[in-house]
């Protein structure tokens, strides 16, 4: 009877258990927010936690104010475990919170290092309040900053601090939006002192909970003439508001551009300006102190018909930048400072351009073969031989290609000038591991990234990656840009990234001032991916978005398209925030598909997916992902191409940490033979793959396989790394641990001493680093039967741990293990004990089980 | 030599919780090394047992009684939620965690935490309605209507899911554990067996019975045969169905 029941599988697994609460059947009908309260309510009873309101995934700490718009908490994120201030902004109007919701969330886009950072924005209840979670600044505000002091400050100082604020809100209306309420108390500085503008855009869309003060307040001068009457329906702050925002007129960024001034009159004369058109400033020593070519440009933009203001806040900024060293920028713009000569070289070619008659001239003598390498670099002939091949391969497709478009009726002009830049990046290489300045390693790595030729002749990536202006002028300049855009590229990959930081940067710069939306988004994406690969999450972020948006302002899908791949890339494998990175590839997936769904994108994209399911650790979900990835490359590039070293070696993983061994072993094999070919097997990526395999093997239970594969791995590691490199001390320490599984423990204890030598080399012998190499050779030592090195090597872990981690340190617990154990073996209970009772003192201050085995020898101990 | 120490050691090296010792903790020991994609396995709190963070909470430790908490609360909301009414759900769901530390071990070893956690949480749902009712309390028999939880209380979304848990609520209250646990909670007729403290063959039995229960039940409710199959069918593929829209 019971057969049907027994049959069928538990339907429900324990993760659609703990599923999204409102879709359940049994939960029907409780509310989300009780859910939280009642949650909130036991934690805090229970767990002694001072858990308050949420306000979404945001503890609500204390109140730190209370203003026009709303309320603001300091407020605990516990996703990234840090502090936030979250804004709550309630709208009376009749749509509700719905446009005000609408129009935060546009307003979190903007991202700019001079801008606060909005990490999220959401609704709370249904009563049209809405939260804004920023980041949390504890410096004050601009006014603290010019205000607070027992002295004012020296203009010079302000003018600095005013350029950085006013970048701020040049990036803001370059996406669009006008702030309509700036002012110095809306200006936030942070603990590093750099200014970040707040607020954007909310006057408009909140209304004031109390009536607007118009009265002048404190020991401030008379506010502008032009504000009308008190009734006035405005809303931002009198003193600082533009004439036609106090008239009700529709506003641009210009008004932002009166409100600045006005701040910026402030900060310097410690007055607000008044006088209507003549604009008297105080007669002071500090007054008089300041140049009369910022005086003009602050009575400029405090005109009072907009028209006779700056064009734009650029303008503004550039007539009050000190001079001496706009000029310093303009150069290094030109020169690229403190680049190394690699860089220098590139912008001589690229310096070169010149209008020519038959645009395919130029492209085809960069066509020539080069030489073979000299020997004299050094790198082995492998090595040069992989290089030779990689770049043969490069030229024989751009040749092609070039044949393609120059044979065409009309020539091609953007697909020529999109080859000739790839051939250009080729040069620059070619000069740079040519001169010695990049390995030949390298060299053959920085080819297989460059544009692939093929592309330049896809008319979806031209369109949507280079359109170049109409204007015969900009057009010149932009593709300059774009020439030294993609000499950027080469030097970052060549692994100066320094540099290439300092010139996109640059680039940025001169990308925002032409304005150039493009060129701007393609810099951005250069810094976004300079700061992923470097590990600097947050700077990657905020890059990505303003990319993202510039890519959009551009029409430049592919850069989009591109930009959303790698933002999720970042945030979800780096960060491992795979709830933001999925939304993140929602969009990118938008993108791709409104593309038509190019081939190399596809790929690109379920690459990410995949790769972001294996770090949020769904392994079935990315098998799935990745074996598409791959088919689609093979299917697109052929069995043999590098670019299936990367989905396979995820695939692999996630076959590994599924138990499925075979498979992972096929794959990472495969990825294996791949890199020999491609890069040799002096590339580190090949001993990381053996590393792989030889952890495969031992997961596998299979220690004789995992020894080949990890001496192979550590012998390769030290020749290309050299013996005192801290990654051949891991590797070391791995294959001693899986000789000493197999019993070869003198040979073990050999390599394990030679690991440990080699990381104290590389970290020195008192680096807390040293830690995990004393226990693993601790270790090794004590299964040799060796207790009395055994002891001594502990005994140093320890001295060293209980020094650099302190006396109850989580480490220490393998070492005082290792002593408990020879202890014991001595006859010597009393101090054994002793080291138990430690251990287990240990483990509960660490939250951590005790070691059941601990438990076991403190009972016989204690109770003989 | 090693023989006479009173404990064996593992032959593997401990754990050092060095970020640079990313051991896997299924397998072994060594770490995957990262080529371009790989990131190092996740260690810590997240990879604790359920026993385990409860034998810390026992030991003192409320930051590991808090992660278990938090790991369980879903289910035992969806527990106790459709069984009493709302002001009691979070005294009782205190009371069952309460309930979790104070027991004995008796399940350790051959049962998952969650098939301990629904034994206590039944106890306390036991002992709170004795506790009101002042009387012995048989949850074989009774249901939650008969213990004066209101019969249509939830206002569900769907038609359906109010005539679902109105049925259910009816039923005694072991049947609908047994059915709610799995068909909501994905337990298996072994881990029924363990929470009913009754052998897997029975827990069968019950739950054959549960369903032809539930099924009278709820042509006492309604005449509409499609209604009745559709709550029916309802209540097997509804996991399938979130699983799906999920995905």
């Amino acid at each position: 009877m019971g057969t049907e029941f027994d049959a069928r599988e538990p339907p429900a697994s324990s993760a659609a258990g703990r599923g999204p609460l409102g879709a359940h059947p049994a939960t029907d009908g409780l509310g989300k927010l009780e859910y939280q309260r009642m949650q909130a309510a036991i934690e805090r009873r229970m767990f002694g936690r001072s858990v308050k309101t949420n306000v979404g995934r945001f503890s609500l700490l204390e109140p730190i104010g209370r203003g026009g718009m709303g309320r603001v908490f300091s407020a605990y994120d516990p996703k990234l475990d840090r502090k936030v201030a979250v804004k709550v902004l309630r709208s009376d109007r009749g749509a509700g919170g719905t446009r005000l919701l609408r129009e935060a969330r546009a307003l979190a886009k903007l991202s700019h290092p001079n801008v606060v950072t909005v990490y999220e924005v959401g609704e709370i209840g249904e009563q049209g309040e809405v939260f804004i979670a920023m980041e949390f600044l504890a410096g004050g505000t601009l006014r603290d900053w010019f205000d607070g002091g027992a002295s004012p400050r020296p203009w010079q100082d302000v003018i600095s601090m005013f350029v950085d604020v006013g970048r701020g809100l040049v990036a803001a209306h370059h996406a669009r939006l006008v702030h309509r309420d700036f002012k110095p108390d809306n200006v936030l500085i942070g603990s590093d002192g750099r200014p970040r503008v707040a607020d954007f855009g909310l006057a408009r869309l909140t209304t004031p909970a109390a009536p607007v003060q118009l009265k002048p307040t404190g020991g401030s001068s008379a506010k502008p003439q032009s504000i009308a009457g008190p009734f006035s329906h405005f809303s931002g702050t009198p003193d600082y508001v533009s004439p036609e925002q106090a008239r009700g007129d529709s506003v641009d960024a210009r008004s932002d551009q009166y409100s600045f001034c006005v701040s910026l009159f402030e900060a310097l004369f410690g007055v607000r300006p008044s006088g209507g058109d003549t604009l008297g400033v105080p007669d002071s020593a500090r007054a008089r102190a300041v140049p009369v070519a910022v005086i003009q440009a602050v009575r400029r933009g405090l005109s009072v018909d907009p028209n006779d203001r700056f064009g734009g806040l650029e303008g503004l900024l550039a007539a009050i930048a000190p001079r001496p060293a706009a000029v310093e920028r303009s150069k290094a713009l030109l020169v690229g400072a403190g680049v190394v000569a690699a860089a220098v070289a590139l912008t001589a070619i690229v310096a070169s351009r010149e209008p020519v008659a038959d645009p395919c001239a130029i492209p085809r003598q960069r066509l020539a073969d080069s030489a073979d390498l000299p020997e004299s670099l050094g790198a082995g002939p492998d090595e040069r031989a992989h290089y030779q091949q990689a770049t043969r391969t490069f030229r024989a497709s751009a040749r092609a290609e070039l044949d393609e478009a120059c044979s065409a009726e009309t020539v091609e002009p953007v697909s020529v000038d999109c080859l000739s830049r790839s051939l250009l990046q080729l040069a620059a290489v070619d000069d740079a591991v040519r001169q010695g300045r990049a390995a030949v390693r390298r060299g053959t790595e920085t080819i297989k990234r460059l544009t692939d030729p093929a592309l330049c002749t896809e008319p979806e990536y031209l369109g949507a990656v280079s359109s170049l202006p109409s204007d015969p002028q900009r057009r010149e300049a932009v593709a300059k840009l774009y020439d030294r855009l993609s000499s950027t590229q080469v030097v970052a990959d060549l692994g100066f990234e320094a540099d290439a930081s300092a010139q996109a940067r640059q680039l940025l710069q001169a990308g925002t001032e032409l304005p150039d939306d493009g060129v701007r988004a393609a810099a951005l994406l250069q810094l976004g991916k300079i700061a992923a690969g470097a590990g600097r999450g947050d700077d990657a972020v905020i890059h990505f978005r303003e990319a993202v948006l510039a890519a959009d302002a551009a029409g430049h899908d592919w850069q989009r398209a591109e930009t959303l791949l790698e933002f999720a890339r970042s945030v979800g494998v780096q960060q491992r925030r795979s709830d933001e990175a999925t939304e993140l590839l929602a969009r990118a997936r938008a993108a791709v598909t409104r593309l038509g769904d190019p081939a190399r994108l596809t790929i690109e994209l379920a690459i990410v997916d995949g790769s972001i399911a294996f770090s949020a650790r769904r392994l079935d979900d990315a098998v799935e992902k990745l074996r598409t990835a791959l088919a689609d490359s093979e299917a697109l590039w052929g069995p043999d191409h590098f670019e299936l070293v990367a989905p396979l070696n995820v695939l692999a993983a996630s076959y590994g940490m599924l138990g499925d061994f075979d498979a992972a072993f096929v794959a990472f094999e495969r990825a294996r033979v791949l890199v020999e070919h491609h890069y040799g097997r002096r590339h580190p990526i090949y001993a990381q793959l053996l590393s792989n395999l030889g952890a495969t093997a031992s997961n596998a239970n299979d220690p004789s396989r995992a020894k080949v594969y990890l001496e192979e791995s550590l012998a390769l590691t030290r020749e290309v790394r050299g013996p005192d490199h801290a990654v051949v001390a891991v590797a070391g320490h791995n294959l001693a641990d899986v000789l000493s599984e197999l019993g070869a423990h003198s040979e073990a204890e050999a390599v394990a001493a030679d690991a440990t030598a080699a990381a104290e080399r590389a970290h020195g012998a008192n680096n807390p680093q040293m830690l995990w190499s004393l226990v693993t050779f601790a270790t090794v030592q004590q299964r040799a039967g060796h207790s009395g090195p055994a002891t001594l090597t502990a005994q140093r872990a320890l001295g060293l741990g209980e020094r650099e981690r302190g006396e109850d340190a989580l480490q220490l617990i393998s070492v005082l293990l290792i002593q408990a154990e020879n202890l014991g073996s001595e006859g010597r209970t009393d101090d054994q004990r002793a080291v138990l009772t430690r251990i287990v003192e240990i483990s509960k201050r660490h939250d951590t089980p005790v070691d059941p085995e601990v438990r076991a020898a403190l009972d016989t101990v204690l109770s003989p | 030599m090693r023989r006479e120490v009173p404990f064996v050691w593992g032959l593997s090296p401990r754990e050092t919780h060095d970020a640079k010792s990313a051991f896997n903790p299924r397998h072994g020991r060594l770490r995957y090394a990262g080529v371009r994609f790989l990131v190092s396995i996740p260690t810590g709190e997240q990879l604790r047992t359920d026993f385990e963070l409860l034998d810390s909470w026992r030991a003192g430790d409320n930051e590991a009684g808090n992660a278990l908490f938090k790991r369980h609360f879903d289910s035992l909301v969806r527990f106790f939620y459709t069984k009493v009414n709302e002001p009691d759900v979070e005294d009782l769901i205190q009371r069952t965690l309460l309930g979790c530390v104070e027991s004995s071990d008796r399940f350790r070893g051959d049962s998952s935490f969650r098939t301990y956690l629904f034994a206590v949480a039944r106890n306390q749902l036991r002992m709170f309605w004795r506790g009101q009712q002042r009387s012995f309390i048989d949850l074989e028999t009774q249901s939650a209507v008969d213990m004066g939880t209101s019969p249509s209380r939830v206002v569900a979304r769907g038609e359906d899911h109010t005539l679902m848990l109105a049925a259910l609520r009816r039923l005694s209250v072991d049947a609908q554990i047994a059915l709610e646990l799995h068909y909501w909670q994905g337990l298996d007729a072994a881990e029924l067996a363990q929470v009913f403290d009754i052998s897997p063959t029975t827990a069968r039995t019950r739950m054959h019975r549960a369903r032809v229960k539930l099924k009278a039940i709820l042509q006492t409710l309604t005449d509409d045969a499609t209604v009745q199959e559709q709550v029916l069918g309802g209540l097997e593929t509804w996991a399938r169905d979130i699983h799906r829209k999920l995905e």
